[in-house]
């Protein structure tokens, strides 16, 4: 008796759990599930939104291998995550060692640094817009009256473009200064005062503790770096639509102009899978390579 | 006397039954079932489904019966939505369409055939319609697209920059019959501004949305009549592009396409260039807000004349409505000569008339530019892109587009680059 009410009271609280976590499910399962499954279906098909789709088994994964601007769109995009990813790990870094000096009115600075992160991709795209223009960008003309360069033509040139992209990633390092600066403030001052005492200059502070202090810090942000970069998409499409002659044509973007521009959401679908993959390899490599980088002192200690 | 009382009562009872009778049977044949339309309409401030409402009073208070409920989508949205709609089976009953996308609508079946309704309406398309836009409403045959927001390109010009530089005004060239591409390029040189050190502060013309006019004015075509056939790689195209080019490159009375940051048409507006070749939309949008003192004047006459592209968008009805005959109706009264008067008389706004029905009232409002029959007698002359009615016209466009980049730039001539892209575009419409 006292056990069927136990399980009848576990029952209860099955039901109610399940209850609660419900609406989730439902939302994970509608709105990703679905569409993730939805996706993998369509990528076997040839489908053009306004009519059925047709069955064509793997024909859309077979014609990437044939498609220069797939291979365009993916040389692209890694060459962007090459340049950016480098860039925005150390910007943001020295930003932050720079924000974690212990000055007056150093939290406004903060603020200021971060703020960046927080515009609107869309906005953020107009208004670089107008500092990369060749006659009257804040670029060029720096470069005209420090040092008497006259600038190259930035997003007009097909030579120019990616790193114009590039140096405009440094825009949103933002956010990973701040994530770097949490990891900065959990350094206990112990160790520096240690390696004082031992007789450690600047940079072998920095070097033996700093950095495998925060390494767990900077696996994060190169993940999540990663993940971003091959995403990136408003900023060509509002920018540059992919041009000059195809010379910011990320892969993202070759993607929408295909699924939505060009009515082939199954051809566009069996992209957004080789995407992942792509990213799932390049993530995997980096967490594969963890071991040998990264310091984990909870690790350390077992 | 008790029958004669008992056969009254009857009798007015009887009267009374059929009166009742009768009078539900009235009222119930002559009230119609209200039939709501929903209309989706590119919205990017809330004017611009007031707007169409506004326009549409007179019709809707001799249709009672008919409601129109408005689906407002931003522009930037709103293919997205509209081909997801299509996708799900939901598209509105009618519905703003653009150039690009009326044949895979029409192709895919997604859109009503208008033609009986048309005919039951007795509808004069003729008069209603400039002839070249009703042409392109239809597909295989049928009428699907009934033109809407229809416009040409015109050269707008600063008349108090031609002032000072001493040029005559392109409208009086024309008149003159002097207005060509040699006096164009003349007057952009003259009206052209450098800084001390070489840099164009002000250029003599800046291009609005595309470059094709000068393709068939120098004899150029795209496509053969059927759409079927690439004809872009001829020495015509390669001059006329190379010519657009050099605007920028060897003469610098133009920026290079793509150069100028933010909307042109603003930039026109801030007085950047002196001449500027756009549609007629942009002088109530920008030109007569910024206070300049404009006029219009025909494109300037190339090899074999003088035309625009005809740039249009269109209303269509959905396939699967359940009101076919009231969301004809609504389309066709979208932006008609009736809609075009209300919403001026309401509002102040007059938009371009979408055939003879509308020209007379245009050209009476139509204050500034002094010269405002120009964008009627260039609907006249303005051409199809037909390349746009291609299923794959985003593709064709894109292709076209980052080729001629490198024309632009200067880094390739347009004779080099022609033959790749009528290859590419013959390979997509061969696809069809």
């Amino acid at each position: 008796m006292i056990w069927k009410s136990k399980l009848r009271s576990r029952q209860r609280e099955a039901i109610e759990g399940y209850a609660c976590i419900l609406p989730w499910i439902l939302g994970f399962i509608l709105f990703s599930m679905g569409p993730v499954v939805a996706c993998i279906v369509l990528s076997l098909c040839q489908y053009n939104i306004l009519s059925p789709a047709v069955w064509i088994g793997l024909g859309n994964y077979r014609r990437l291998f044939y498609e220069p601007l797939f291979w365009q769109a993916l040389k692209v995009t890694a060459i962007y995550t090459a340049g950016a990813i480098p860039l925005g790990l150390g910007g943001s870094l020295v930003l932050a060692l720079l924000m974690n000096q212990k000055l007056k009115g150093i939290t406004g600075f903060r603020t200021i640094y971060y703020l960046p992160a927080v515009v609107a991709g869309i906005a953020v795209a107009l208004l670089w817009r107008w500092v990369f223009h060749p006659d009257f960008g804040l670029i060029n003309w720096i470069l005209w009256e420090l040092f008497k360069i006259v600038g190259p033509s930035w997003l007009l040139s097909e030579a120019w473009v990616l790193p114009a992209f590039i140096i405009m990633s440094l825009w949103g390092m933002g956010g990973g200064m701040i994530i770097y600066l949490a990891g900065l403030q959990g350094i206990p001052i112990t160790l520096y005062e240690a390696a004082e005492i031992d007789g450690a200059n600047w940079w072998q502070k920095f070097w033996k503790i700093t950095i495998p202090m925060i390494s767990p810090v900077i696996f994060f942000n190169l993940v999540m770096g990663i993940i971003g970069s091959f995403q990136i998409f408003t900023q060509s499409y509002i920018m540059t639509e992919g041009g000059p002659h195809y010379g910011s044509l990320f892969y993202v973007l070759y993607l929408f102009q295909k699924g939505f521009q060009d009515y082939e959401m199954g051809y566009a679908s069996a992209l957004a899978w080789v995407l992942f993959i792509i990213i799932l390899i390049c993530t995997l490599l980096v967490f594969k390579s963890s071991p040998m980088w990264v310091y984990y002192e909870a690790k350390k200690k077992r | 006397m008790n029958k004669i009382k008992r056969a009254s009562l009857w009798g007015f009872l009887l009267v009374l039954v059929l009166t009742m009778v009768i009078g539900l049977g009235i009222t119930g044949g002559l009230a119609q079932e209200t039939k709501t339309i929903r209309v989706m309409i590119m919205a990017n401030v809330p004017e611009d489904v007031e707007y169409k409402l506004i326009g549409l009073g007179p019709f809707l208070e001799r249709n009672p019966h008919i409601k129109i409920e408005p689906v407002p989508v931003p522009s930037s949205e709103y293919k997205i939505k509209l081909d997801a709609m299509a996708a799900a089976g939901t598209l509105p009953d009618v519905a703003c369409h653009g150039l690009s996308w009326f044949t895979p609508y029409a192709a895919a079946g997604l859109l009503l055939d208008l033609t009986p309704y048309v005919e039951k309406d007795k509808f004069d398309l003729r008069e209603a319609y400039f002839p070249r836009a009703l042409e392109l409403g239809y597909y295989k045959g049928g009428l699907y697209h009934l033109p809407y927001g229809l416009t040409t390109h015109v050269m707008y010009y600063n008349k108090t920059y031609f002032k000072e530089a001493g040029v005559a005004y392109p409208y009086d060239q024309y008149k003159a019959g002097k207005w060509d591409w040699g006096t164009f390029l003349e007057a952009a040189k003259k009206l052209t501004v450098r800084d001390v050190r070489g840099k164009v502060m002000r250029f003599g013309y800046m291009q609005g949305l595309g470059w094709e006019q000068w393709a068939w004015m120098n004899g150029a075509e795209f496509v053969n009549p059927i759409g079927t056939k690439c004809l872009m790689n001829s020495p015509e195209m390669a001059e006329a592009i190379q010519w657009v080019a050099d605007l920028a490159l060897v003469h610098g009375v133009a920026p290079k396409p793509g150069e100028l940051a933010g909307s042109v048409h603003e930039q026109f507006a801030s007085g950047r260039s002196a001449m500027y070749d756009c549609i007629e939309v942009v002088i109530h949008q920008t030109i007569v807000p910024s206070g300049m003192d404009f006029d219009v004047a025909p494109m300037p006459e190339g090899k074999v004349g003088r035309t625009s592209p005809l740039r249009m968008a269109s209303f269509a009805v959905s396939a699967t409505t359940e009101h076919p005959y009231e969301a004809y109706l609504v389309a066709r009264h979208l932006g008609d000569a009736e809609w075009t008067r209300t919403l001026y008389e309401e509002t102040g706004y007059l938009q371009f008339p979408e055939g003879a029905a509308g020209v007379e009232f245009y050209l009476a409002h139509k204050k500034p530019p002094e010269h405002s029959s120009v964008f009627i007698e260039a609907m006249e002359d303005a051409r199809v892109y037909l390349l746009d009615l291609s299923v794959n016209a985003g593709e064709i466009r894109r292709i076209i587009a980052s080729n001629l980049d490198l024309v632009w730039a200067g880094k390739k001539s347009a004779k080099d680059v022609l033959p790749v892209i009528e290859k590419e575009v013959d390979k997509l419409l061969g696809e069809e």
